[in-house]
């Protein structure tokens, strides 16, 4: 009898991210249907997000809506792909930078100093990143490094002026901060584990250190290294105050240029949410959900992927090593 | 116990004097290693022979693979490792500040304990130390290259048809083969084996044997080995070490017929 209470006790305790996660799939589900209904593929193409608040109510496939009412997440979208890229870009050298020089250069009390401040920077939390980035890091960009980007590099027109804003640079940056620990210390453990005999087959055959760090340890961890990439990228799109205080809140703007406003999906929501409750229609809070559930749908997807390669990474990334 | 290791060393000189001093390859002058404080080799004196094998032999701990491990540098990474005394290779000592530890190992090649080829294909494996050194100027060389290190490591025949396929589904005999071609192909002068064939079963075992008498030819080959038979098979020179302390060195049939240290005779005889 005890045994059995304490079966289904136990079950249901480890069954339950499983079920967290279909209860908040569900939710999003529900919540969004108005909006997937009335919206349709527009949603996804549209710039423009205007709740039209001041018009009339009408009725659209038999839900109620505000008339002229708008709403698309190309802005918000773009904005998270775009900031998530730039973040990527930044902190996958410098976390490889920061993984190879603790695994395989650093003196062991060294590495094991410095990997405690890898990882304290992964406690911060986001809404100091967030502080930081609008008081420093976004004012330093915009004063003296966008201006110089948008005088050096402006034969690409993406990157031509005008500078606008602390927008994409400083969301990227601050992204890229954040993702780091998790880069590099996963990629420092799956280097950590290359076999010594295969160093050391290396090194004896003339290698320096540097070329079997590139044709032994890199190959070796590539997998893992590219489950953590994944895994820094989905904490990046779903950051969301970090970019909030800094992305400048762009809305109804594409980003033609490397300097505009942004937005992200995730930022826009927690922007929005509040006044999105006065739609008498409840319009705006459906199509807000919606954002959820195109969010939730991105990471679960490279969350899913990264934990696959990061397993994958661990067991069999022998088979992958490059070759010279 | 230092008495009989100097009457060793005057031993083989005095009884060959045909031996000329330019046939001495290696010279271990006053060699001392430590790990920290604790020192694994004890004041090594000896001569290692161009194209014949010179075995290290001893029980665990004895410091015999530390010994063979001296002769490229791979301890150089080690913590706390380090040497005094002199490791002369044709007159040049390797521990001298001009010497590059890394241009080093492409002369003293070596094979290690358990076989360790990449787990990339065969023929990547063989041409991984020439590409690194650019030896080949095009393909056609670097192909002849792998042909010919293969060859010399008689696992040619049975790769051949299969070069392009992992190393790894190899067996561990044919491994161990690869690895000794893949150091061959960067050409050195001496191969150090450290235990190579404790890892393999009986069958192998005897292959790698045969291959280093016949490596020998072209080869200076340093074996490092706990197997005494196989010391006495293939030795041409025997090295007993104890406790970091070069016991007895002279030829194997002397150091196993007649050992002249009560601790060689103990040694050979299990009881040790």
């Amino acid at each position: 009898m005890g045994d059995r209470a304490y079966k289904v006790v136990s079950a249901l305790l480890g069954s339950s991210a499983f079920i967290f996660l279909f209860l908040i799939l569900g939710v999003l589900l529900i919540f969004s249907y108005p909006s997937l209904i009335v919206n349709g593929i527009g949603f996804f193409t549209r710039v423009t997000w205007n709740p039209n608040i001041s018009g009339s109510v009408t009725v659209i496939h038999g839900i109620r809506a505000m008339s002229n009412a708008s709403y698309g997440m190309l802005v918000f979208f773009l904005g998270t792909l775009l900031s998530s890229g730039l973040a990527l870009l930044i902190a996958v050298p410098i976390s490889l930078g920061i993984a190879v020089f603790l695994t395989e250069v650093a003196p062991r009390r060294v590495s094991f100093g410095l990997s405690f401040f890898v990882e304290l920077l992964a406690g911060i939390p986001s809404i100091v990143f967030g502080f930081w980035g609008f008081l420093v890091l976004g004012p330093f960009l915009k004063v003296y490094i966008e201006p110089g980007m948008a005088t050096y590099l402006s034969f690409i027109p993406y990157f031509r002026g005008p500078v606008l804003s602390y927008g994409l640079p400083a969301s990227g940056v601050i992204l890229a901060l954040m993702i780091v620990p998790i880069i590099a210390s996963i990629s420092r453990d799956a280097m950590s584990q290359t076999p010594l005999e295969l160093k050391e087959a290396a090194m004896a055959l003339g290698t320096t250190r540097w070329e079997t760090t590139r044709r032994v340890v890199l190959p070796y961890a590539r997998t893992a290294i590219l489950g953590s990439v994944v895994l820094g990228l989905g904490r990046a799109l779903g950051e969301t105050m970090a970019v909030a205080m800094v992305s400048q809140s762009a809305v109804n703007l594409l980003p033609t240029n490397f300097y505009y406003p942004i937005n992200s999906l995730a930022a826009f929501m927690a922007q929005t949410l509040d006044s999105a409750f006065t739609d008498p229609t409840s319009m705006e809070v459906y199509a807000l959900v919606e954002l959820a559930l195109v969010l939730l749908a991105i990471t679960t997807t490279v969350n899913i992927i990264a934990r696959l390669m990061v397993r994958q990474g661990f067991i069999s990334s022998a088979e992958h090593v490059v070759q010279v | 116990m230092m008495k009989e290791e100097d009457r060793m060393r005057e031993g083989p000189a005095g009884s060959q004097p045909v031996l000329a001093p330019t046939e001495s390859l290696i010279e271990l002058v006053e060699l001392s290693a430590y790990y920290g404080s604790l020192q694994v080799l004890k004041n090594i004196r000896l001569s290692i022979e161009k194209n014949k094998i010179t075995v290290f032999m001893g029980p665990s701990g004895c410091g015999k693979s530390t010994l063979v491990r001296t002769l490229n540098r791979m301890n150089d990474g080690v913590p706390g490792f380090r040497t005094t005394g002199k490791v002369m290779i044709e007159g040049q000592d390797i521990y001298a500040s001009d010497v590059d530890p890394v241009l080093l190992k492409t002369r003293v090649g070596m094979v290690f304990q358990k076989p360790n080829p990449f787990p990339i294909s065969i023929y990547d494996n063989v041409a991984f130390g020439p590409r690194i050194h650019k030896l080949a100027k095009n393909k056609y060389e670097l192909d002849s290259i792998v042909r010919e290190s293969l060859q010399k490591a008689a696992l040619w025949d049975e790769v051949k048809d299969r070069l392009s396929k992992s190393a790894t589904g190899l067996s561990g005999g044919q491994q161990q083969r690869l690895c000794i071609a893949r150091a061959l192909a960067v050409r050195p002068e001496v191969l150090l084996m450290d235990e190579p064939a404790s890892a393999l079963d009986p069958g192998s075992t005897s292959k790698v044997e045969e291959l280093m008498v016949e490596l020998k030819e072209n080869y200076t080959v340093v074996l490092v080995t706990h197997n005494m038979q196989q010391a006495a098979r293939v030795g041409t020179k025997v090295a007993f070490l104890y406790k970091g302390d070069l016991v007895e060195f002279g030829p194997a049939s002397d150091v196993f017929e007649n050992p002249k240290s009560p601790l060689t005779e103990k040694y050979i005889r299990g009881s040790l």
